[in-house]
């Protein structure tokens, strides 16, 4: 029997931390890129990431 | 879930019987996923019919509406009202997988080489002429949704993905070539967060989905070095991983709810930590209920079965 492949599991947990986080800064206060500077950078980063990979890598 | 298809079509031979065990295959997946649906559905409804006040005819017309989306129906078109946000994916997939799996288990070559990278080529065609890029949730264009279709395109290139995983898996590499791998998988997956988002959203999306199919074939190959290591570690606090992810996933938008309406004095900061930490509280809640709940019916099941249904002679 093939053994488990760790590192999937320790791929779906980073990207479920990181579409936490996205959410975190999109859905609770989509203005709370003006906590950073430059705040536009950060505000497409977590649009953009998140946007493409959603939670297909979640499960 | 293209993973488990691709590797339960690949295991199987022997007789056909397409219709039975591509049910059997969506119970399976359907069983796995659906006790992490069903903690989310409860502690959402029950968050936002105390938050929003939520009685009366308003309640039972939206508990009622929402049994399509138990069914896990709501990506077919039909009208429904959802309690859980993050469930679309889920009733997506398995929607797609439906279509895909007889496919792929009667067909399995000839629908990892040829059908699915159509599919794929197909399906990023039409998202780069219809919207220009990748990020589509709930657009319905007449027939269907175009996240179903999202979601089958992605199930297609998970599928050669992991064909490709399956090819690399069969080659030898030496200790440089794995080390190779390893570097082009993290930079791959690093690069993709660093860069894709310093420009806006468009047609480069492609390019990244290009990198992450890469990045994946790697990894599913677990040819790299770092993934040798990784697999080479006890497998049981990474299974708690990846059930700890999907629970995650399905339960953090719950607390959407609760920060948004009683903490919105809040200053940004304490909002966005409050969030995250109910939810990783929640997802970690949701991992241990589902595993008490698993304990106490694998205890008694059969005397839950013995009070409905004659013992088999």
């Amino acid at each position: 029997m093939r053994k488990r492949n760790n590192a999937i599991d320790v791929l779906k947990f980073l990207f479920s931390l990181l579409i936490l986080f996205y959410h975190a800064i999109y859905v609770i206060s989509p203005d709370s890129v003006k906590i950073y500077p430059g705040g536009g950078y950060w505000r497409r980063i977590f649009l953009r990431g998140f946007g493409i990979f959603n939670g297909s890598f979640c499960f | 879930m293209a993973r488990s298809a691709f590797k339960t079509a690949e295991r199987k031979n022997g007789s056909l019987c397409l219709g039975e065990e591509t049910v059997a295959f969506l119970g399976r997946k359907i069983g796995t996923l659906f006790p992490y649906f069903a903690f989310a559905y409860i502690v959402s409804a029950t968050v936002q019919i105390i938050i929003y006040q939520i009685t009366g005819k308003i309640l039972i017309k939206n508990l009622v509406y929402s049994v399509w989306e138990i069914l896990l129906l709501h990506q077919s078109g039909i009208n429904v009202f959802r309690w859980v946000q993050g469930d679309w994916y889920i009733s997506a997939m398995l929607i797609g997988m439906l279509f895909i799996y007889p496919f792929l288990r009667r067909y399995l070559r000839t629908y990892s080489y040829i059908a699915a990278p159509c599919v794929v080529i197909l399906y990023m065609g039409y998202f780069s002429k219809k919207y220009g890029y990748l990020h589509v949730t709930g657009d319905w264009n007449g027939f269907v949704y175009d996240s179903l279709i999202r979601a089958f395109g992605g199930m297609n290139l998970g599928i050669i993905v992991y064909a490709v995983a399956e090819r690399l898996r069969n080659i030898s590499f030496t200790r440089l070539g794995r080390r190779l791998l390893s570097v082009c998988a993290c930079t791959g997956y690093v690069s993709i967060f660093v860069t894709v988002f310093l420009r806006s959203k468009g047609a480069i999306d492609f390019i990244w989905l290009l990198c992450i199919a890469g990045s994946f074939a790697i990894t599913g190959s677990g040819a790299g070095s770092l993934c040798r290591r990784l697999n080479a570690l006890d497998s049981k606090s990474f299974v708690f991983l990846g059930e700890y992810s999907m629970a995650l996933y399905m339960n953090h938008l719950t607390c959407q709810h609760v920060v948004k309406r009683w903490f919105s004095s809040w200053d940004v900061g304490k909002r966005i930590a409050l969030f995250c930490i109910m939810g990783l509280v929640l997802a970690w809640l949701c991992v241990f209920f589902i595993k008490y709940v698993k304990i106490f019916w694998d205890k008694y099941k059969w005397h839950v079965r013995r009070l409905f249904l004659e013992e088999s002679r």
